[in-house]
């Protein structure tokens, strides 16, 4: 079933991978769920890094050390902002 | 009950009159062409090869299409023809021995850029026991022999180049229009199936030779018969591999879908549905084959079990 | 009797229930070569439901609709690119046309479909307004010499950009009207009185420049292949914009200030006359009453035949003719008769050799091919 987030965009995830639908552009991509986890962030969060690491920290559990983590949500702000959805 | 006359039930005389006048009007699954022309390949091959399409309303037609000489200077040196919609060309014209091929062609790009009540993706599919067989494969993947193969082997056709998906309830509609082979295609399946009518062989097409197989009888007649789609398969022919299935990722298979579409982004969310409606229904494999034997009892397989 | 299945639609959408099958099938196909379809579909949406339409014509409003819709959307995305990509230069943005209306948000974007999108720079800010363009990705079509030439020294507009990775067109305007008019209008004019649409930065033409500049291109345009939308567009916008009743004395100062009153004329007497469309009297015949001469008596002759679908079943036998006319005149207002005949010449000599229209057609055997596009696709 698909995702809604917010009014904007529709998600469909499987396990190997995700596709969104931007409703503001009717653009559609493909992006890797860590990605989709990101959207789901409240906006306030996904404009800054420290909040977003504590809330996907806490939803991923303990494993993930907070470099990676960090790194991994660098790399997720960029492909979103080159696709316009940020 | 009145039964419904078909191309083939036409006299020469009649038939020719029609195209030369005010159109032949034939049927393709939901559509309706009204085509005109006064070129002997079309007259030659449109009945060898739509003898069993029904005959469409005089009244009304999706498409009016035409195929005739071009105009101008080149006309001259060398001669040509061009294919219209309601008078307008949309691309070049081709060498005359081409006029059938180009009638073909442009009934394609009909259905690829003017039926946005639909989703159109470049893909081969065929349907068994109820279930479609969606196979997206750019040239050179071996999809159309492939596809030739199967509807002789219990497998109806539904489109060996149109696969086209109600937004409404995500099914494929069915075109049953003849299939299009080249090179060594032509010979491949002339042994595979020789009961198989062909249309007349054209040389030097940008694609090199290239003929039309007439879709099986039962292919046409249960045209209106809606199939649900239950696989993406990516077929790669290549010389002396084994039979060697793997799996997709369902995501890569959305995309590859989405980008082999004419006019997914004319949908916008409705595309974006329907594709993931059928992503989800379907099991998405790809398959590298150099048998066609082998390559067919493997679809055949696939229909027993889901069948089950 | 001059045929036209379109007009009568447009005029009482309803109409068009009692229409048979046959009926249907010119319908459709005459709207499709006026680029009214979309528009005719959204207007019996309006008046009825799906179940009372035949099945067979059922998809092809549909698909009508979806184009439009689907061209709004990515449409507006577009301007908002296009803005950002000019405020980087520190250039406003003043759309023109069609991209207008719906930027504008105006009655007449509904079921409209559009082509380019037109924008106004002042002749000044030409150069960087390009480059800026440039910077973000649009490049310009047309290599041909004698194009360039044609567009950058006698037209009034660049050749069209195109953007490498959509397919999104731009036509830099810096003028209304080609710099060989008699009486070209001042931009300037048009400039400052822009305004701001609802879209921050985005600005369109004010409401009486932005009828004078429909009129003034539909009547100095050869090519009416887009006639019948075009006026369409005029009675939409007069429509609207005169329920304001100071709109119309605006209307009346303005053409004189911008002469322009010619083509306002025209457009108001071709509106009254195909689409019935309300203005006060005086604006016509004040000055002097239609027709004021015989080349006004011929003129609509020639446009009750020029503003209709271009299609076979249209029209009526003098229509080919008319049509003909009205083209030698675009060319005829826009250049200079020296250079005229030998513009039409190389024309005629580039369509009889088939280099005209081939540039923009595809090779056939790329005919199924489809183009992956960077909007579709997931991220590279």
């Amino acid at each position: 079933m698909p995702l809604e987030l917010g009014s904007r965009w529709l998600v469909r995830e499987w396990e190997d991978g995700a596709v969104l639908y931007d409703r503001k552009t009717g653009d559609t991509h493909a992006i890797d769920p860590f990605a989709v986890e990101f959207l789901c962030l409240p906006e306030s969060a996904r404009y800054d890094p420290a909040q977003a690491s504590r809330m996907l920290g806490e939803r991923l559990g303990g494993e993930i050390d907070a470099e990676t983590l960090r790194s991994a949500i660098d790399a997720a702000f960029e492909q979103l902002r080159r696709i316009e959805l940020l | 009950m009145t039964q419904t006359l078909r191309v083939g039930d036409l006299s020469r005389d009649e038939l020719r009159h029609r195209l030369h006048g005010a159109g032949l009007s034939l049927r393709s699954g939901p559509l309706v062409f009204e085509i005109r022309s006064r070129e002997p390949e079309i007259a030659e091959n449109l009945p060898r090869l739509y003898a069993d399409t029904p005959l469409g309303n005089a009244a009304f037609a999706d498409f009016h299409v035409e195929v005739r000489r071009a105009r101008g200077l080149r006309g001259w040196l060398k001669p040509q023809v061009e294919f219209l919609i309601d008078d307008r060309s949309p691309f070049q014209p081709l060498p005359r021995p081409q006029s059938f091929a180009m009638l073909e062609w442009g009934m394609n790009w009909c259905v690829a850029n003017h039926c946005h009540q639909y989703l159109v993706i470049h893909a081969a599919v065929i349907e068994r026991k109820g279930f479609a067989a969606i196979l997206p494969a750019p040239p050179g993947s071996g999809k159309s022999t492939l596809c030739a193969a199967l509807i002789h082997a219990g497998w109806r056709l539904c489109s060996d180049e149109l696969t086209v998906l109600d937004p409404a309830d995500g099914t494929v509609v069915a075109l049953a229009r003849p299939v299009s082979l080249k090179n060594a295609s032509i010979e491949v399946i002339g042994a595979f199936a020789p009961q198989a009518l062909f249309g007349s062989e054209v040389p030097d097409t940008k694609k090199g030779r290239v003929s039309h197989l007439k879709p099986p009888t039962d292919s046409v007649e249960n045209v209106g018969t809606r199939a649900k789609p239950r696989w993406v398969i990516f077929p790669q022919w290549q010389a002396g591999a084994a039979l060697e299935i793997g799996a997709q990722p369902k995501s890569h298979a959305f995309i590859q879908l989405a980008e082999n579409a004419f006019n997914y982004s004319m949908l916008g969310e409705t595309g974006f549905e329907l594709l993931g409606r059928v992503i989800d229904a379907s099991d998405c494999l790809s398959l590298r084959y150099s048998r066609l034997d082998e390559a067919i009892a493997w679809f055949n397989c696939l229909a027993d079990e889901a069948a089950r | 009797m001059i045929r036209d299945a379109v007009l009568p639609v447009i005029r009482a959408p309803e109409s068009a229930l009692l229409l048979d099958l046959q009926g249907w099938d010119r319908l459709i196909r005459e709207a499709r070569a006026s680029n009214l379809g979309a528009r005719i579909a959204e207007d019996l949406a309006g008046v009825t439901t799906a179940d009372r339409l035949p099945a067979e014509v059922r998809p092809h409003l549909l698909g009508a609709r979806r184009l439009a819709q689907r061209q709004q959307v990515a449409t507006l995305a577009e301007v908002e690119r296009v803005r950002a990509a000019l405020a980087d230069g520190g250039i406003r943005l003043v759309l023109l046309k069609g991209a207008a209306y719906l930027a504008a948000g105006l009655p007449v974007s509904r079921g409209r479909v559009f082509g380019d999108i037109d924008l106004l720079v002042s002749r000044a800010q030409l150069v960087e307004a390009e480059s800026m363009l440039l910077k973000h990705g649009w490049i310009s079509t047309h290599h041909d010499e004698y194009d360039q030439r044609y567009y950058r020294e006698w037209m009034h507009e660049l050749p069209p950009l195109h953007h490498v990775a959509r397919e999104s067109t731009l036509d830099l305007h810096h003028n209304i009207l080609p710099s060989t008019a008699r009486h070209p209008p001042d931009p300037a004019l048009l400039l400052a009185d822009a305004v701001e649409t609802r879209a921050p930065g985005v600005f369109v033409l004010a409401p009486a420049d932005m009828v004078l500049h429909s009129a003034c291109h539909l009547f100095h345009e050869g090519e009416l292949d887009n006639g019948l939308r075009d006026l369409v567009d005029l009675d939409g916008l007069l429509r609207h914009f005169g329920k304001d009743a100071a709109f119309w004395n605006r209307l009346d100062t303005r053409a004189e200030a911008l002469h322009l009153e010619q083509p306002l004329r025209y457009a108001l007497r071709m509106c009254e006359l195909l689409l019935a469309t309300p203005f006060p009297a005086a604006l016509l015949a004040g000055r002097r009453a239609w027709p004021a001469d015989l080349r006004e008596r011929l003129l609509e002759q020639l446009y009750l035949r020029g503003l209709r679908p271009n299609h076979r079943l249209a029209g009526d036998r003098w229509t080919p003719p008319a049509r003909w006319l009205l083209y030698v005149r675009g060319h005829w207002l826009r250049m200079p008769p020296h250079l005229l005949t030998a513009h039409l010449v190389r024309k005629a000599w580039r369509r009889w050799t088939g280099l005209e229209f081939r540039s923009e057609e595809r090779d056939e055997a790329e005919v199924l091919k489809t183009k992956p596009r960077s909007e579709d696709r997931g991220l590279a």
